[in-house]
């Protein structure tokens, strides 16, 4: 089994190599799907019929995650975010070690 | 099916398999020059054959899966794939971690081949460490193939193409030079790839969750520009205080 072991971990590997990094990552696309159809499972859970493919445009749940300018940057926004803050972090982390107090 | 999807493809797929097909090449090369040629070839021959079989498995089986599911799938692992090289990418450039070193790589490799046990005959250390270093690298490059084919009908034959040309690149050299690729300047294409990649990934979750792009798959373009402006600031930004820490 322990050969299954390494190629976990090698695969693992591909992908995390910071582990804080990487979920946040995963929460924010996480976060995106919750946000781009809670409204759809409210309103199901409510008793709204679930076809609502089949509504006016008018009736449309998700206008704001389905307009071209705002989903797509939103998503691409939170992770440049994570991208800069997990760098900034590594570099403030790596100064404080360089110089001695 | 766009230029800006199909040239992206070809040139992300280029890239990445480049730099993955330099590292295995080191250490085949530090295999094959203490160990002998016949079994350290045979190693890498037979980790090339097993990852086309894998290929060919995977790439049949993802066909069957509906496009939005393995959009939204790939794109996760293409996200965090991508800009965990990116990141890194940064962090090398800004002079936080060290540059990859293909010579130091080579002496490393070659110092371990010689101090492990000779056989005569079939050399089993020479062939193991070929087929795992080409299996391991083989890895990410039938990833970053599959994950960007998946992208769309028809994507896998130009991810291929691009992934096969790099590859071909990349033996000839080592066939004429016989030595690593040492002026490759390996952390600037990883920089690049870790840029589409990331891309990619982005916009394929985008559209496995139904979110719409301004300007469809041109988006990708943008999104390229958008995550190197990023790239480039936090580069400057990491690198200015350290200058100014040294100065002082």
């Amino acid at each position: 089994m322990r050969w299954l072991a390494t190629i976990f971990r090698e695969v693992l590997g591909l992908f995390v190599d910071d582990g804080s990094f990487a979920l946040a990552v995963l929460v924010w696309m996480g976060v995106i799907w919750l946000m781009t159809s809670l409204p759809r499972f409210i309103v199901g859970f409510l008793g709204m019929p679930r076809r609502y493919q089949t509504y006016p445009s008018g009736f449309e749940l998700d206008f704001l995650w389905r307009h071209p300018l705002a989903g797509g940057l939103v998503l691409f926004a939170g992770l440049a975010v994570i991208l800069a803050e997990s760098v900034l972090r590594f570099s403030r982390k790596a100064r404080r070690k360089s110089v001695p107090v | 099916m766009s230029w800006a999807h199909l040239g992206t493809s070809i040139v992300a797929s280029f890239l990445a398999s480049f730099v993955e097909g330099v590292e295995a090449l080191t250490v085949v090369l530090a295999v094959g020059s203490v160990r002998g040629w016949r079994s350290a070839l045979w190693g890498a021959a037979s980790g090339i054959a097993v990852l086309l079989v894998l290929v060919l498995l995977l790439g049949r089986a993802l066909t069957r899966i509906p496009l939005e599911i393995v959009q939204c799938v790939v794109g996760i692992l293409l996200v965090l794939f991508g800009l965990r090289w990116l990141r890194k990418a940064i962090l090398r450039a800004a002079g936080l971690i060290p540059l990859h070193d293909e010579e130091a790589a080579f002496r490393k490799n070659t110092s371990a081949m010689r101090t492990a046990d000779f056989n005569a005959g079939w050399d089993k250390v020479a062939f193991g460490t070929a087929f795992n270093i080409t299996m391991l690298e083989g890895t990410e490059v039938i990833f970053i193939v599959i994950a960007i084919g998946a992208g769309g009908t028809g994507m896998l034959l130009p991810a291929g193409l691009g992934a096969a040309a790099a590859l071909l690149v990349v033996a000839a050299l080592g066939f004429i030079l016989h030595r690593p690729l040492t002026r490759v300047p390996e952390n600037t294409l990883k920089f690049a790839v870790g840029i589409l990649l990331a891309s990619f990934g982005t916009f394929w979750v985008g559209e496995g969750l139904g979110l719409l792009w301004p300007g469809a798959d041109w988006s990708i373009v943008m999104l390229v520009l958008a995550y190197w402006g990023l790239a480039m600031l936090l580069v400057r930004l990491c690198r200015q205080p350290a200058t100014l820490s040294s100065a002082a």
